[in-house]
């Protein structure tokens, strides 16, 4: 819709169906453009990039209507830019925010103009035209999707400044043309990367695009161990994912479809 | 007589068990079918016009990615049946925001927002899966607002992502260039998304929001590849681009405003004139209109649920001239916005009621509608997701958070 806007809908929520409540109006400091959001758990708040504002907004978890945020990264300290995703580590209370060419680290306290606390980028990283990301605090790793080398870089946690990826996931076999966004299962040491077939936000093909799913180990031309793909899934650009392991689901996002829909986990990962 | 049927049963176990063994295999390989979607089923209205010499209402649709045409005075209190219905993969309609009408030439323009930024220009009797007549590309990502000059022919259009107004002749087409833009810091423009030309005073009027980065006039896109590779337009030049180095961050939140520019401003121009302050009660603003026979400038205000109306040489900190707003006017976060000065109308969409409601042009204050154009049953839901790019989830709650 063309309002920015964060809507809240019940897990359980099925066909055409009304948000249970909606984030929106000018104290939000929303915009469109959100390519991301997270909830963080832990401390019971939502996180939501705005790249026209180079910002970071928080809010109260069960935030509503015309609400404001509660703390904003912001300025020219924060190094933000074409900053529309981001991922939370609630277990180290770190918000992760990628630009196009680089991993910038802050405090999730962190308000106002404040500098990140770690940088990942440089020639090393290999870090081009990045999209999507995750973070997985358990197991320590960061994922994120890349344009060239086309695939999947994954950093250690804490890795800082100009690094190598410990892992690349590029090749044919892969059937990356582009990584979306990202979710994991530590439990599994799995990871999870919507994939977006080339045109088809042109084509508007059912069926083309795919979730797939890799073990953190994976390294070089390797095919992804599980699949979502097909006509019967109705994805064309899945854009992000999210897991529900407890109850057996995962949710995907779709840009063309407008919508998103709801799997069963045990289908696609046995 | 029993091998008959024995064949027939046969025959039908291989033609009923063959679908049935595909779609278990297919299943086996990961093609599955959720469980659950939400989507909404209807035409969400964005940006509307009019021709009331033509008798016609041209809408635009962000849901299903269509543009659609009905009859001005249609007086049914159902859901609508359009004249015209422009959708599909010919007709490079996507998520399409703005839209404006050219009574003299019988065409309407519309641009797509996001990924496809395209303006395409279609007959009124366009319909179905039918490419426009012509298609110009103002932006690597981002166009949001169209206005038409018919006097000068030309037509001007925002873009969110860079801050920027690009100025084309009526007849541009292809890969052609803009005449003039407007566009640096010290223009005032920022996310901007409506657009209304004054050709009788030779002003520019644009509706900002209040998200702001600094772009300087000329300055291309930094998404421009990334958008060129979500299109699957990508190039190897593209990619072999230099990477971009970390610079301070130059991005702030600003008052939403309106800001009125010279129709022949280039660059870096400073606005002739700015609406901007707590009494304007700008919040969101989004098509604007300006009625020069009535010397009114219209706005609507997605932010408070309102339809301001200004004097068109409002400057400054300055309370509307009057406002429609109210529960019974069922204004709800309006977006799209057509003063019909013929009839005395002006028309408003209301994207989450899946309808546009008409009022007197004098209307004020809490007003019903004179009219309501229907996309969806009564009461229908509105999910609101338009172009997604994110996915949470809140396992204390039990919900799913989903930003547009």
């Amino acid at each position: 819709m063309a309002n920015p806007r964060i809507a809240i809908f019940a897990r359980s929520a099925n066909g055409n169906v009304a948000p249970v409540r909606v984030i929106e109006g000018g104290r939000t400091r929303l915009a469109r453009t959100s390519h991301a959001v997270a909830f963080d758990e832990k401390n019971d708040e939502i996180v939501v990039p705005n790249p026209f504002a180079e910002a970071v907004l928080f809010f109260r978890g069960n935030a509503s209507g015309d609400e404001a945020p509660i703390r904003t990264i912001q300025g020219p300290k924060t190094l933000l830019q074409d900053n529309d995703e981001l991922t939370i580590d609630s277990v180290n209370g770190e918000v992760i925010v990628p630009t196009r060419q680089a991993i910038l680290v802050f405090s999730r306290l962190a308000n106002g103009d404040v500098a990140p606390l770690r940088i990942i980028g440089g020639p090393k990283t290999k870090i081009n035209k990045a999209r999507g990301i995750v973070v997985d605090p358990v197991n320590n790793i960061i994922a994120i999707g890349n344009r060239d080398p086309q695939g999947i870089l994954i950093f250690n946690r804490t890795d800082q400044g100009d690094v190598t990826p410990r892992t690349i996931i590029t090749g044919p076999k892969t059937g990356i043309y582009a990584t979306k966004g990202f979710t994991v299962n530590p439990t599994r040491k799995e990871l999870i990367a919507t994939v977006e077939a080339r045109g088809v936000q042109v084509s508007r093909n059912v069926g083309e695009s795919f979730v797939g799913v890799w073990n953190y180990s994976d390294n070089g031309d390797v095919p992804p161990k599980a699949i979502l793909k097909g006509p019967s899934t109705m994805l064309i650009a899945p854009r992000g994912a999210v897991l529900n392991v407890k109850d057996n689901e995962m949710y995907v996002i779709d840009k063309v479809q407008n919508g998103f829909f709801t799997f069963a986990l045990d289908r696609i990962m046995p | 007589m029993f091998t008959r049927y024995k064949k027939s049963f046969v025959v039908a176990v291989l033609l009923l068990g063959g679908p049935v063994a595909l779609f278990l295999f297919s299943q086996l390989r990961g093609d599955i079918a959720p469980i659950r979607t939400v989507q909404d089923p209807y035409p969400v209205f964005a940006d509307i016009a009019v021709d009331p010499g033509s008798n016609i209402v041209a809408v635009a649709d962000e849901n299903l990615f269509s543009l659609r045409t009905y009859d001005r005075d249609l007086s049914s209190s159902d859901v609508a049946d359009p004249r015209t219905v422009i959708t599909g993969v010919k007709s490079g309609v996507d998520f399409i925001c703005g839209v404006a009408i050219d009574s003299v030439n019988k065409q309407i323009y519309t641009a797509n927002n996001d990924t496809a930024s395209d303006v395409m220009v279609f007959n009124y009797d366009a319909h179905g899966n039918v490419p426009p007549d012509r298609l110009f590309t103002p932006a690597s990502t981002g166009t949001w607002g169209v206005g038409l000059d018919l006097t000068h022919d030309e037509v001007a259009v925002t873009v969110q992502h860079v801050n920027k107004v690009a100025v084309y002749r009526r007849l541009a087409a292809g890969e052609e260039k803009p005449l003039r833009i407007i566009q640096g810091p010290n223009t005032g423009v920022s996310d901007p998304h409506g657009i209304a030309v004054d050709a009788d005073h030779d002003e520019i009027f644009v509706a900002n929001h209040d998200s702001y980065h600094e772009v300087l006039a000329g300055q291309d896109d930094s998404n421009a590849v990334t958008a060129a590779i979500a299109r699957g337009t990508v190039t190897a030049e593209q990619l072999a681009t230099v990477r971009l180095e970390l610079r301070p961050s130059k991005g702030k939140f600003v008052e939403p405003s309106i800001t009125v520019h010279s129709r022949t401003a280039e660059n870096d121009a400073a606005p002739l004139r700015v609406i901007r302050g707590p009494k304007t009660e700008l919040d969101l603003p989004m098509k604007i209109f300006v009625d020069p026979v009535h010397d009114e400038l219209f706005v609507a205000n997605s932010g408070t649920s309102a339809i301001l109306v200004f004097s068109r040489m409002a400057n400054g900190d300055v309370a509307p001239l009057r406002k429609i707003q109210g529960p019974d006017t069922q204004l709800k976060k309006p977006v799209g916005l057509f003063v019909d000065v013929k009839n005395d109308e002006v028309w408003v969409t209301n994207p989450e009621l899946h309808r546009a409601t008409v009022y007197k042009r004098t209307a004020n204050g809490n007003t019903p509608p004179l009219r309501v154009l229907k996309a969806a049953p009564d009461g229908a839901p509105a999910p609101g997701i338009g172009n997604p790019g994110g996915i949470a989830y809140d396992p204390m709650r039990q919900q799913i958070l989903v930003p547009n």
